[in-house]
């Protein structure tokens, strides 16, 4: 490789780093959730999992033809939801909560979810991956 | 039931078992011990792997080449051990905290395997060829199998490694 060819090799090299940086920022949520695909469900909680590195929520979706859809989704580390106030008992089992979030890539009822609100209308973040849930 | 299923089965079981303990669920559980130890891992696979790195470069005849290969050895194993050392230890305890998971990951399990075959690796380089090291020690350019072992030794470990990173998107990549 010529000296030339090399400072151009290098010049592109450094270029493509920096575009490819604010794509990098959100790589956990783009390798698994699709933006395009935003989730708003209203269900009951049937399962909580607050553990690392990810929790969990399952809840069940009542379908507009009646059947009932359990859908999983994925929020930050048990620590962040601590802090946003989530605990097993603040969530428990049989809580009729809404959650905003992004359908898996996979197309499976699994999601990541941005916040859950409760029917007094109080909103908690879940700290996860998805762009928002840190509620900034 | 035949054997091997009975065997399967209580491979499982004792997964099982091992999940349900308390320090299982207190691990995985944690708001901040988790975290620390996954830290720990990967603070402690650099410095391992920076060592091991550095040894097996000086092997390839690629750094370091006026220093003797048997003194890169002896001043950079103890680091290589303390670092793997710890490294096994958080890894374990990061496995504990959910050993159906982990057990049930393609990406570990290659990672296993890959583990397995860099302790030959290195159990057969000492047999042999660093056995006779005092014939090559000053050699920029050490002999065809030293070389080899350095070369191994390497690509392993970038493999560990990045099926490492990649457990985490085993669902994304196979059905979750």
């Amino acid at each position: 490789m010529s000296r030339a060819s090399k400072v151009v090799f290098a010049t592109v090299a450094a270029a493509s780093l920096l575009i490819l940086k604010p794509v990098l920022a959100h790589h956990s949520f783009a390798a698994a959730f699709d933006e395009s695909r935003p989730l708003n469900l209203e269900g009951v909680v049937t399962k909580v999992e607050l553990v690392n590195p990810h929790s969990w929520v399952w809840i069940d979706v009542t379908n507009e033809d009646g059947t009932v859809t359990n859908w999983g989704m994925e929020g930050g580390p048990p620590v962040n939801l601590f802090r946003n106030g989530i605990t097993k008992n603040t969530l428990p089992v049989g809580s009729e909560i809404r959650v905003f979030g992004y359908q898996a890539k996979t197309g499976e009822n699994k999601g990541v979810g941005v916040f859950f609100e409760y029917p007094d209308g109080r909103k908690v973040f879940l700290g996860g991956s998805a762009p928002g849930a840190d509620g900034r | 039931m035949s054997d091997n299923v009975a065997r399967v089965m209580s491979i499982l079981g004792f997964l099982e078992w091992l999940s349900a303990t308390s320090g299982s669920v207190a691990l995985r559980e944690s708001h901040y011990f988790f975290l620390a130890v996954l830290t720990v891992h990967v603070l402690t696979l650099s410095v391992f792997a920076g060592m091991a790195a550095i040894i097996d470069l000086r092997l390839l005849g690629l750094a370091m080449r006026q220093v003797p290969a048997s003194q890169i050895v002896a001043q950079l194993v103890p680091w290589a051990t303390g670092g793997f050392i710890v490294m096994v230890t958080s890894g374990s305890l990061l496995f504990y905290s959910a050993p159906l998971e982990r057990s049930g990951n393609l990406f570990f399990r290659t990672k296993l395997v890959l583990l397995v075959l860099a302790g030959l690796n290195v159990f057969v380089f000492h047999k042999t060829v660093y056995g006779r090291v005092a014939d090559w020690d000053i050699d920029r350019v050490p002999p065809a199998s030293a070389r080899l072992a350095g070369g191994v030794g390497l690509a392993l470990w970038a493999g560990i490694i990045v099926l490492g990173r990649m457990m985490a998107y085993q669902d994304y990549w196979f059905d979750g």
